[in-house]
Parts: structure tokens; C-alpha cells; sequence
């Protein structure tokens, strides 16, 4: 069987034909391979039919050979519809602009809502998110991503804990958590400080309180070192007894930094090849629609893949009101990598891994700590990798600061 | 061309696998109850009105009747009437001249 209906994409005219036996005229269509659709006989002379727009020029040639008369009963399919709305093209037009209005509206920030901080900082708050790019009415695509903002304004303001930011449809909600400066009231309440390491004190500065050792003293992990009951030995008494509180039995305050020199072995490998991945500054970006689980790459597809590369994707999604569309906007970006290859000297490993133990242990120890002097006790190479154990002696503030960790 | 149909033709013939309309280039009539008929091969309408519709075949007419008749689609060589139909005549020089060969 073929097509039972006339194509409405293609178009569809009804034609009315006149004359003796009009469904000749049919008949003869069907000869020149013209089909025809839903022909039905009104009277003796007229004769109704269907036929695709495509075919009206060879109709029209065809009529000319004849003596039927020929007239145009009604029009549908695409191609009309085409015509009507050009006809109609403001109206189209102001769909369209009211369409891209809705989207406009619909996918930009207009309410910058932030919690949990006083009115100033929130103004200076807004100031900055003004600066990043977050406004009203800036599209929710043009903005940085929530956490590329969360963490700019963590950086920007020392004072602030966390940041959450939400984006709720046309909502952008920033939870703020500010820090609280408590450590001036766990300084006060401390009464007594303690060694938290072994070590020979080097330097001692003492503000408030009374000092149980001094310097080139070999302390403990755990001893005493500054106490706060002042009234052991009475000159120092008198000096300090106004800034004392006056509950608490002749103990006060206790502030003081003393700095010991401790030691540190540890242990290294360092290989002599040494691998890593470079970037060679390659890079290209592929923009795909996705919709529900098929994506269709509508840009940069054309675009090789590198042999070694880092694929960093970014997913736009766009909703409306709480519906999340089912379509997502999504790029791709291929980074391409290198593997690169070092060889080392035994004594370039060594520096390697000097420095690699020397960052290691500042890390740990924080930024008041300093390397004195360092030594190699020990050094072997096996396998392709060089063993070192290490001695460092450090200069580093001893005094307990964790008062959960001073042991009575 | 003309020779290579021919040819073409006659190996069809010879295929005996084939239905006899296609050997013969005979009408092939399709029915759906009275609602529908279907004709193959037919060789053009001699006459079209709501209540009798003529179409001429291989040696022969074919005539179908019934109440308001519509011609839901017309291609080359196949018709479909649709309508209600009461009966299929069948010309008798069709029958002479067509099956008896």
C-alpha cells in the first residue's frame, strides 16, 4: 500500500475540477504520476480532490491541454503555515521577544538573599558579589560557578568561616558563617603552660606569669613551664596582683612564648626517574546539548581528542521554578597532558627529597617553626631509589596551645 | 529497453513462485468488509460517481457499487474506494478473455 494521506509537510490542496466527467481529469493525473487523495463527486460536473502542493505546476500544464476548469477549494500543510505567519510577522516577532523575555527573566539572579551577618558587612558583601559578576538580572549563565565565588569571597574576607551559596531559581541565597573570636578568652582563662614537646629552651619571652625554667634548660613533654600563682616569691607579688582576678585563688593570667630546639629524624625514598604530567598548554572546548541521556555536540566536536588529556566538564542546567528542564548545556574542556620523564643524580635525588622533608615538616610544625641545621645520617641507593634518613634540628615555639592536650 | 522488458517479463512469467496477478498483470481486488475496496492493476477510471465506479483492467471492466462512494487515494495502477459497497462486478469480457488463457 502506499501513502494513504497526501503529505502535510509537503502541503495540501483541494482542488475542485469542472466539466464533462471530471474524474478523467483524476484519472489522468494518476497517468503523469500525480496522486490524488480523497476524490469525491459532488454533482455530474464537479468533482473534488487532493493533491500535494508539489504537484500544482504539472497539474496546472496538464489542465491546459484540457477543457476542465480548474479553482482552489481550501490549503493546508507547512508551506501555507509558512506563508500565514509571514503575513503575520509582528505577531511572530513579538512571540518570539516575549519568549526570549521569559527566558531572560526566568534564568537570571533577582534577589540576592544573605544570612547570618550584621547589615554592614552584608553591604560590603553585596559590594563584592557585585564585583564577581553577581548582580540582578545577570543570567545564571554568565555567573561563576557557586563555588569559584564561595571561595573568592572566602579569601577576600579573612573573617568569614564558610560561605554556602544557593542558587533557587531566580533566588541567589548565600548562608554565611562568620568567625567567632573566642581565642582572646581561651588566652585569659589559661593559667598555667605547659612543654608540648622535648626540647633545650633557646629563647623565652615571658608577659605575663611566673617562669619555672630558663634558657638552655632540657624540658619535658608535659612540664610545667609558666605558672600563673605568683605569690611563691613575694617581690613579683605586689607587681602583678591588679591584674589579677580576684575569685580565683592567686592564680592570674599566664602569656608567654618560648621557643626550644627540638629534633627530628625521618625517613626518605626518592626515585631516581621521576614521572610527572604536564600540561603542554593544549586545549580545546566542546559544547554539547544534552537531552535527557543523548547528547548532541553542537560545537567544537570536529576537534581531535589529545592522546593524554584531563577532561574538565561543566554542566549548565536550566530551570524553571522548581522543574528542572531536561535539558542541559554542558563543556567540555580537553586539556592536553604530558608525561615527562626526569632522570636523577644521586645527588640531585637528594636535594629532591631535601626539600621535599623540609616543606613536609614546616607543614606540620606551622609557620613560627625554622630549621636550624639538618643532616644526612644515613644514605644508600637500592632499587633505583635513594634511601636517606635525616636529622633536623628546629627552633619552634613549645608552649601548649590545645588546652584539651595539657596534661595536670 | 523495449526487448529487455519483454525479456524481463518472460523470466517472470517462467517464476512460478510469483502470484498469479503479477504473471498476468491481472487486478488484484482487496476487501475490508464493505467499508473498503483495494484494486492493483487497474488501467484507469471510466467513470467516478457517489454510487458506481468503473475501472477499466486488463481485457475488461471492473465495476463496483455501493453508497457514497469516495476514492481515498488514487497512485498509478491502484485505487482505493472506500465507502459502502455493495457488490464487485466483474465484466464478462474479463472473464472470458483473462483467467480461461
Amino acid at each position: 500500500m502506499r501513502a494513504l494521506k497526501p503529505s502535510w509537510l509537503k502541503g495540501v490542496i483541494t482542488i475542485k475540477v469542472k466539466g464533462h466527467y471530471p474524474e478523467r481529469f483524476f484519472d489522468l493525473c494518476t497517468r503523469h504520476e500525480i496522486k490524488g487523495w480523497s476524490i469525491k463527486k459532488i454533482s455530474n460536473t464537479e468533482c473534488l480532490g487532493d493533491i500535494n502542493l508539489s504537484d500544482l505546476k504539472r497539474v496546472r500544464q496538464l489542465r491546459r491541454k484540457t477543457r476542465y476548469k480548474l479553482s482552489f477549494v481550501s490549503k493546508k500543510g507547512l508551506p501555507f503555515l509558512f506563508s500565514q505567519l509571514q503575513k503575520m510577522k509582528i505577531l511572530v516577532l513579538s512571540f518570539w521577544v516575549a519568549f526570549l523575555i521569559f527566558i531572560y527573566l526566568s534564568q537570571s539572579i533577582w534577589m540576592i538573599n544573605i544570612d547570618g551577618i550584621p547589615v554592614e558587612t552584608e553591604k560590603q558583601l553585596r559590594q563584592s558579589l557585585d564585583e564577581y559578576g553577581v548582580k540582578k538580572g545577570r543570567l545564571k549563565l554568565f555567573i561563576e560557578d557557586s563555588s569559584a565565588i564561595q571561595q573568592r569571597l572566602l579569601a577576600d574576607y579573612p573573617n568569614l568561616l564558610w560561605v554556602g551559596i544557593k542558587q533557587d531559581g531566580i533566588i541567589y541565597k548565600l548562608d554565611v558563617v562568620p568567625k567567632r573570636q573566642v581565642d582572646e578568652e581561651e588566652l585569659i582563662n589559661r593559667e598555667h603552660l605547659y612543654a608540648k614537646k622535648d626540647g633545650v629552651i633557646s629563647e623565652m619571652f615571658v608577659a605575663k606569669g611566673r617562669p619555672l625554667v630558663e634558657i638552655n634548660d632540657y624540658v619535658k613533654k608535659g612540664q610545667l613551664l609558666v605558672t600563673g600563682e605568683l605569690n611563691q616569691k613575694d617581690e613579683k607579688d605586689e607587681d602583678e596582683k591588679d591584674e589579677k582576678d580576684e575569685g580565683s585563688k592567686e592564680l592570674s593570667t599566664v602569656e608567654a612564648e618560648i621557643y626550644a630546639t627540638t629534633w627530628y629524624e625521618s625517613k626518605l625514598n626518592i626515585p631516581l626517574v621521576g614521572q610527572y604530567q604536564t600540561e603542554t598548554g593544549n586545549q580545546s572546548k566542546k559544547y554539547s546539548l544534552q537531552i535527557g541521556r543523548f547528547q548532541l555536540p553542537f560545537w567544537g566536536f570536529w576537534s581531535n581528542d589529545f592522546d593524554l588529556q584531563q577532561v574538565e566538564t561543566t554542566l549548565y542546567k536550566p530551570s524553571i521554578g522548581s522543574w528542572q528542564l531536561p535539558i542541559a548545556f554542558s563543556v567540555d574542556q580537553h586539556r592536553e597532558m604530558l608525561n615527562t620523564e626526569v632522570n636523577r643524580t644521586e645527588e640531585e635525588a637528594i636535594e629532591v627529597g631535601m626539600v621535599q622533608a623540609r616543606e613536609n615538616l614546616l607543614n606540620e610544625l606551622g609557620a613560627s617553626a625554622e630549621i636550624i641545621n639538618e643532616k644526612i645520617l644515613h644514605q644508600s641507593i637500592e632499587n633505583g631509589k635513594v634511601n636517606l634518613h635525616v636529622y633536623f634540628t628546629v627552633k619552634e615555639d613549645i608552649v601548649n596551645t590545645n588546652a584539651m592536650n595539657q596534661g595536670d | 529497453m523495449a526487448y529487455l522488458r519483454s525479456k524481463i517479463n518472460q523470466i517472470m512469467k517462467f517464476a512460478k513462485n510469483l502470484p498469479v496477478d503479477m504473471q498476468l498483470k491481472l487486478p488484484r481486488i482487496t476487501m475490508i468488509g464493505d467499508i473498503h475496496v483495494y484494486i492493483e492493476n487497474h488501467h484507469g477510471i471510466l467513470r467516478f460517481t457517489s454510487n458506481e465506479i468503473v475501472l477499466k483492467v486488463t481485457n475488461g471492466l471492473l465495476i463496483v457499487k455501493g453508497h457514497n462512494l469516495v476514492i481515498k487515494m488514487l497512485v498509478t495502477e491502484e485505487i482505493l474506494i472506500e465507502g459502502t459497497i455493495n457488490a464487485v462486478n466483474v465484466d464478462e469480457e474479463l472473464r472470458n478473455n483473462g483467467v480461461g488463457q
